[in-house]
């Protein structure tokens, strides 16, 4: 019995305990939130305008780098980040002097380290989208075996980002099946780096993340021209890159009667096919680009579609 | 007796702990993976739009309702409105007049009188093509779904009842998380935070033959995701936040008296109970502090 209201004791302590952390550290983010954002946006302001200071006025270094790395460097890396997200074919010098002054590189590597999960993929992130030297290519690939996938993408972006020539490579040593958000991520990098792809030398390639970059590219760009290497791509071994070519083929609005789409299309999965069907409505096809392939009640539904009002008004 | 009681308190003490500390580790991973993917704009602006969200909403309230809903920056979404002209006459008329709608034809495969269908309206401005309007007999309110999955244009739709609003970001949240998975293999996404969001493939729903009958343990364990993010928030209110003081007030005044008089099995029971409330209320506030924030912050960060 003694032992019991021992029990009973502790657990009512523990538990007391555990509300009044909680509750004392609900308190303190609510109470500095304010002030940290307001804060926050105060050093992002400053920093801005002192890398545009740099930027026009050709000045070698950047205003005030210790108060920078005074008020938190994590800020000034998102900005960075952020600036080279938001902007197209930007001198990269200035910033990659910027980064190298406040030691940027060296604090993301240390929270690197200390996160785990997401916070490390989001450390990584930010080291990818900033000119990064080659000890970061070093590092990173110690995080391509992470548990978590969104870690392993980052530290493969922060490799694609040092080494422009070798970016490829690094894709290709990938391990994963890229996604279609990773793909619309890696499109959108190449397009604000400005550099020119080969996408015909991606398709030949054996790689399949290399290839779905290709694809992404073409999709991107709505190169019409690589429609053969697409139809190439079809087959039932891999259908779920072969239903992305489907699609990709319909955005561009190529012809859906060749033999080996016309084929692959009759042996779908009645229900990919019905949101194929769909997509293909959206992109402006006719009755008569399916007659021949699909079964009459799908044709039916097509027609339905076709005729809907959604075409017709908007 | 006794001492079976108070190992049974002792118990549901713990399983209470568990579970507190279980949904603040996913919470707090949920909003590390959404501050991660707040500065990934690929998916908005570089990824094919095959992935497209039907949002189907019952019992709007106001036309400045659906002006928020309709506030999606991504381009494969659309909003379905889903009301009956006879019951709210006026509303409807405001809506028509509003978006500037107009009647159209549309001949669906199934007989629409079945569904209890009366017409399809779109707005003749271009900018509000993203908005069709339902207009279907309250009776047949069991069938909304039904009709208005037919009438969706994109593969997934996502049920929205009256009071419910989105929170910024949502769609391109929900998005995220599709893309990072082959075309069409997710059946269903839920989000368990605050009030329960739900996003339904369509052909499972056509197969399943309704919202409904879409059990979550009918789906391939592959076929499904859970977030811990709120997604959904209901607009603040003043009875429920009452309420929650209330029951604090009530579970901490209670903590002590019983304390006080050695009743140690009834403070336990009490902190539970407290501590679960305040989980509530937690998960309240990280809700209303997001919507609230929404697109303020610079450079299009959640």
């Amino acid at each position: 019995m003694e032992l019991m209201g021992r029990l009973l004791a502790w657990g009512v302590g523990v538990l007391a305990l555990l509300l009044l952390v909680l509750a004392g550290w609900w308190g303190c983010v609510l109470l500095t939130a304010p002030y940290r954002r307001r804060r926050e946006a105060s050093v992002r302001n400053k920093f801005l305008h002192s890398v545009l200071w740099v930027y026009f006025s050709g000045d070698e270094e950047a205003a005030g780098a210790d108060f920078f790395v005074r008020r938190g460097r994590r800020i000034v890396a998102e900005c960075i980040a952020d600036l080279a997200g938001s902007t197209v074919g930007l001198d990269p010098e200035p910033i990659r002097r910027i980064v190298r002054e406040l030691g940027i590189e060296e604090f993301l590597w240390r929270r690197v380290r200390w996160c785990r999960s997401y916070r490390r993929a989001y450390y990584l992130q930010l080291l990818s989208r900033i000119p990064v030297g080659e000890r970061s290519y070093r590092e990173a690939a110690r995080y391509l075996n992470d548990r978590n996938r969104h870690v392993r993408f980052c530290a493969m972006s922060v490799r694609m980002a040092f080494d422009a020539e070798g970016q490829y490579a690094a894709l290709a040593e990938y391990s994963d099946k890229i996604s279609y958000f990773e793909l619309a991520e890696l499109v959108m990098r190449l397009r604000h780096r400005g550099l020119p792809v080969d996408y015909r030398t991606l398709f030949a390639s054996p790689n399949r993340n290399l290839q779905k970059l290709a694809m992404g590219v073409v999709w991107h760009y709505g190169l019409t021209d690589a429609e053969d290497e697409l139809v190439r791509i079809l087959s039932k071994e891999n259908p779920e890159e072969s239903a992305g070519v489907l699609y990709i083929l319909c955005a561009l609005r190529c012809s859906v009667a060749r033999e080996e789409v016309a084929r692959f299309i009759s042996e779908m999965k009645p229900e990919w096919r019905k949101a194929l069907l769909r997509y293909m409505a959206r992109q402006g096809y006719s009755v008569h680009a399916l007659r021949v392939f699909i079964p009459d009640d799908e044709r039916d539904y097509y027609v339905s579609l076709v005729d809907s009002y959604k075409l017709n008004v908007g | 007796m006794y001492w079976v009681v108070n190992i049974g308190v002792l118990l549901v003490s713990v399983a209470a702990v568990g579970c507190v500390v279980l949904v603040v580790y996913r919470v707090l991973q949920g909003r590390s993976k959404r501050r991660l993917l707040s500065r990934t704009h690929g998916v908005l602006a570089d990824s094919p739009d095959f992935i497209g969200v039907s949002a189907v909403c019952y019992d709007i309230e106001s036309v400045g309702h659906i002006s928020e809903l309709l506030d999606v920056e991504y381009p494969s979404y659309e909003l379905v409105v889903v009301m009956d002209s006879r019951s709210k006459p006026e509303l409807f008329q405001e809506i028509l007049r509003h978006y500037r709608m107009m009647r159209v034809e549309y001949r669906p495969l199934e007989p629409q009188a079945a569904l209890g269908v009366r017409g399809f309206y779109r707005s003749e401005r271009r900018g509000f093509n993203r908005l069709t309007l339902l207009d279907q007999m309250e009776v047949f309110s069991s069938l909304s779904a039904n009709a208005a999955v037919r009438v969706a244009t994109y593969d997934y739709i996502l049920p929205i009842e009256g009071r419910v609003r989105l929170v910024p970001r949502a769609i391109e949240r929900l998005i995220m998380e599709l893309s990072e998975y082959p075309i069409g293999s997710i059946q269903l996404v839920r989000s368990i935070v605050g009030k329960p969001l739900l996003l339904y493939a369509r052909e499972s729903v056509m197969e399943f033959g309704g919202f409904d009958r879409m059990a979550w343990g009918a789906i391939d364990r592959d076929a499904k995701i859970t977030l811990y993010e709120r997604l959904f928030f209901l607009a603040p209110s003043r009875h429920v936040s009452l309420a929650v003081g209330a029951c604090i007030a009530v579970a901490v005044a209670g903590a002590f008296w019983t304390w006080h008089w050695g009743w140690w099995s009834l403070t336990l029971m009490l902190l539970d109970v407290l501590l679960l409330v305040g989980l509530f209320a937690w998960l309240a506030s990280i809700s209303t502090h997001s919507a609230s924030e929404g697109r303020k912050s610079e450079f299009g960060a959640m």
